[in-house]
């Protein structure tokens, strides 16, 4: 693998006063006055993502910024993105033009050329695409080119990907298609390939069938992926997912299986292909932090879902997932279960329970989580809310035990703001040598500008932790003195 | 400690800014897009503004808020779906929870049009940084509201802005057919 930057600036300032140069002229210069400079047809949008840190103990400072610019004229559209980082996730400076792309887009037609994202299938063979909370973005930088109509879809594109920050200089090649055969079924077709240096060719195919019945959904998707160029033989994997979907007003059942071996399609640090994990994806941040990480070298595991709405203030949701590898060796499993109810239209209340086992981890934890939430309308627009997060915790065979709990109390008024001030502890500090804290407290300010900007102010300390998203986690740096989150649409 | 006083400085005048372009950001088109709908079949906004102002509402299902203001949006789209409003509800959802979107969606007991951005090109021609993000856009294609996350109360807002949207085209309908009647 070769890496290249996409452009750098010839010297780098210290502060990238460019980022709020930008950052100031849009907000002052909204998009109806940009207009009116030009003719009637060309439209622009524009939007800027700000994160600063700055930490009290010892005054270092993390700043994150993406201001993405896009301009519209009849069928054309040209966009560019600047993002800086100071310090990126390995300690160095990054501010660049990290995506920029033109493309002519008609009902029938679309043709990209610069960066762009591309999903094939449910990503068993290719998934590009970019998340900020990880820090992640494989963008491609190349051509693509969509053909669309009412029965058939084409996708053919050529890109180097991007890894980190930098880009990969090995192009990708692939095509996906997808074709309506019938009312209720479509079939589709994927093949990606890439020369790898010092490597050789990998390549991937597959097929895919969807099938809609009245009230049930069925999608089976196979991928294999060879190197023909016989280095690394043992290389070779396929790759399995299936999910059905049976549904009925108020009730909601889905089923996935999953079986992915050798499916790991990657270069250096890279993987092109990210298909579904199958474990609950949890907005609680104690249950998020022993996510399961994706193992396409070697795992098979199933979910099942339902969602029950008996009454039409009561919800009920029960999960369950279960990884394994090829022998037999169970990795993950969950049980989740969650009860929403609606009372009077003066409070509502939602009650969780997980009981969890991450394979992955040191000591071979299982995990037993009960959370709840309260949201008190105090009016039309003020509401109070409180949130409890419990971990219980249990490691080598229960002989180390301790818990970590969240608890957070709010109050909202609509649209304007909410406050609030919240609270983590553990008790991991008796089990082991410890030296940092042992509890954190939080106080947020959530504010609405206007229509297009939204501000968060924080101040106190957060413990460090991993952030999961489909399968792929990062750490986050802990915060102990003051944080600016500030959201722009132009 | 420079930074910080820089970007301190930053949010004041973006206090005032958006206190002065308040008004003058609304009515930007929307960004027209086709995208398919649970049973495959592509759903164009230009088309379904034809039949009265639509609601784009961007979430997922892993998004605590965006469900919960999702519930109260099918409480308005009830109320007001007969008159010609329309709920758009894009799924910016990856592969891992794509297939529970039927069955949550059906299970919660929404009965709007839930579309998924595969590869979130929508979400981003909308300019959209986090969710639940809605957009109200009136039938000339016209953005009349944005909003971004959900506290309690602030389906009030919305409710208060599609009642304006559904009055205004149904006095521009009798104003027009009154013209016809004159001639």
């Amino acid at each position: 693998m070769r890496n290249r930057p996409f452009f750098v600036f010839p010297e780098l300032p210290e502060f990238p006063l460019f980022a709020f140069f930008l950052l100031l002229l849009f907000s002052f210069f909204p998009f109806p006055f940009s207009v009116s400079l030009f003719a009637q047809d060309f439209k622009f949008t524009a939007s800027n993502q700000l994160e600063y840190d700055l930490n009290s103990g010892d005054n270092k400072d993390i700043f994150h910024d993406w201001f993405d610019f896009a301009g519209t004229y009849d069928l054309y559209q040209a966009g560019i993105r600047y993002e800086a980082h100071q310090p990126d996730d390995y300690g160095n400076t990054f501010q660049e033009f990290s995506y920029r792309y033109f493309q002519v887009t008609t009902k029938a037609f679309q043709l990209i050329a610069g960066n762009y994202y591309a999903m094939f299938g449910r990503g068993l063979i290719l998934r590009s695409y970019e998340n900020r909370d990880l820090r992640f973005d494989n963008n491609l930088d190349g051509i693509k080119g969509s053909l669309n109509s009412v029965r058939f879809d084409l996708t053919v594109l050529a890109g180097s990907p991007r890894s980190g920050y930098l880009r990969i200089n090995d192009p990708l090649q692939g095509a996906d298609g997808k074709m309506v055969v019938s009312k209720w079924l479509t079939l589709g077709g994927s093949f990606l390939r890439t020369d790898i240096t010092d490597f050789g060719l990998v390549r991937l195919f597959g097929g895919n069938a969807s099938f809609v019945f009245p009230h049930l959904d069925l999608y089976a998707e196979y991928a294999r992926k060879d190197n023909p160029s016989g280095e690394n033989i043992e290389k070779d994997g396929d790759g399995v997912y299936l999910s059905s979907s049976f549904y009925q007003t108020g009730f909601g059942l889905t089923f996935e299986y999953k079986d992915y071996k050798r499916l790991d399609f990657t270069n250096g640090t890279l993987v092109y292909n990210n298909p579904p994990a199958l474990t609950k994806e949890h907005a609680y941040t104690l249950l998020n932090r022993h996510a399961y990480v994706l193992n396409l070298y070697d795992e098979k595991g199933i979910q099942a879902q339902a969602v029950w709405t008996p009454k039409e203030k009561l919800s009920l949701l029960a999960n369950y997932s279960y990884t394994t590898d090829h022998k037999n060796r169970m990795i993950f499993s969950e049980i989740y279960e969650e009860a929403e109810y609606d009372y009077k239209n003066i409070a509502t209340l939602k009650g969780g329970f997980s009981y969890l086992k991450n394979r992955q981890e040191t000591g071979l934890p299982s995990y037993l989580a009960p959370v709840f939430d309260l949201t008190y309308y105090l009016s039309e627009k003020n509401s109070l809310a409180f949130s409890f997060e419990h971990l219980w915790t249990s490691k080598y065979d229960g002989n180390l035990t301790y818990y970590e709990q969240i608890i957070s109390l709010g109050f909202a008024h609509s649209p304007n703001y909410s406050l609030t001030l919240t609270d983590e502890r553990t008790t991991e500090w008796k089990t082991r040598a410890w030296s940092g804290k042992k509890n954190w407290l939080i106080l947020s300010l959530d504010l609405a500008l206007g229509e297009n900007h939204n501000l968060t102010l924080s101040l106190g300390s957060r413990r460090a932790g991993k952030v999961c998203s489909g399968g792929i986690c990062t750490d986050r740096p802990a915060l102990d003195g003051g944080e600016i989150k500030l959201l722009s649409r132009f | 400690m420079r930074k910080f006083i820089f970007i301190i400085g930053i949010i004041f005048l973006l206090f005032a800014a958006s206190s002065s372009v308040r008004s003058d950001a609304k009515n930007s088109t929307a960004p027209n897009f086709i995208a398919k709908d649970l049973n495959g079949t592509k759903v164009e906004l230009k088309e379904v503004l034809k039949g009265g102002p639509v609601l784009v509402s961007f979430w997922a299902t892993w998004c605590k808020p965006c469900v919960k203001e999702l519930g109260e949006l099918q409480k308005v789209y009830k109320k007001y779906h007969e008159k010609g409003f329309e709920i758009l509800a894009v799924d910016v959802d990856g592969p891992r929870s794509v297939s529970k979107v039927r069955s949550m969606v059906k299970g919660l007991g929404w009965d709007f049009p839930v579309l998924w951005d595969e590869s979130k090109d929508i979400y981003r021609n909308y300019q959209v940084l986090g969710i639940p993000h809605t957009v109200l856009i009136n039938p000339a294609g016209d953005i009349v509201y944005t909003h971004t996350t959900y506290r309690p109360g602030d389906e009030e807002i919305i409710k208060k802005k599609i009642e304006e949207l559904l009055n205004n085209s149904s006095q521009s309908a009798e104003e027009k057919q009154g013209e016809k009647s004159e001639k």
